[in-house]
């Protein structure tokens, strides 16, 4: 299937760190599915936590996080947003930039109209997309 | 004593005098402030060496490890000490890459 056709699992849940478990399962799910292997598996809970977490943080009760999950080009992108009525950037602290780092191998994380987004990357192996199945070796 | 916590549960062993706090589930934004409260807890009474037995932590991210970082700096401070005990696979990766098990004793692993 062309990334372009490939599905998109969107979830939507409450702006609460309660709720981040979903998400987390979600990625999880999904890059399993893919045949990411299990430290990729767990480099992307922990990259998809952080940016949820970041994104959410102050925002009012009542706000929810939408999130898309695709197969794009070998890898696995998330995206989230999360409408908080303001200007306020979304901030990372020094530990979860550090995780990030290492973990996600591209990720972005804004402010725009209002809303706080963030758009993450992670590939099965860190040498990037994984080879076709049935490509020659 | 247990305190339950639907996606964290902390079971506090006190077999042999020195309380261990098992820690079984996930440590995320939203447990974190429950183990800080217990180790703040224990120590407000004088309990200032902690053990925290990890080998049923399925999950750790960045908030998880400030209340570990803080925790081992407040305890220090006040003359204790934290030890980290078995940690799970997770937690074990995660205190490597980022360098805390130069930081924190571990133990058990």
């Amino acid at each position: 299937m062309d990334s372009e056709h490939a599905p998109r699992v969107h979830l939507t849940i409450p702006a609460s760190a309660r709720y981040l478990r979903l998400a987390r399962l979600t990625a999880a799910g999904l890059a399993g599915d893919l045949g990411y292997p299990v430290d990729a598996i767990e480099d992307l809970r922990i990259a998809v936590d952080e940016l949820c977490a970041a994104i959410i943080d102050g925002v009012p009760g009542a706000a929810s996080l939408e999130l898309v999950y695709q197969e794009l080009a070998g890898s696995l992108v998330v995206e989230g947003r999360c409408q908080t009525g303001h200007e306020s950037s979304p901030e990372l602290h020094g530990v979860a930039r550090e995780l990030l780092n290492m973990l996600a191998d591209e990720y972005s994380i804004d402010t725009v109209d209002g809303a706080r987004a963030f758009r993450l990357v992670k590939y099965p192996s860190p040498a990037g997309p994984s080879t076709p199945a049935g490509a020659p070796g | 004593m247990t305190s339950n916590l639907e996606q964290l549960r902390i079971r506090v062993d006190e077999t042999g005098g020195s309380g261990v706090l098992h820690l079984d589930g996930e440590l995320d934004p939203h447990t974190a402030p429950l183990l800080e409260h217990e180790i703040n807890a224990r120590a407000d009474a004088g309990e200032l060496d902690v053990v925290l037995d990890l080998r049923a932590l399925q999950f750790i991210d960045s908030s998880g490890l400030r209340v570990l970082i803080a925790a081992h700096r407040e305890l220090e401070r006040r003359g204790g000490s934290l030890t980290l005990r078995s940690p799970s696979e997770t937690a074990q990766r995660l205190l490597e890459i980022t360098g805390l098990v130069d930081h924190i004793t571990i133990v058990g692993g």
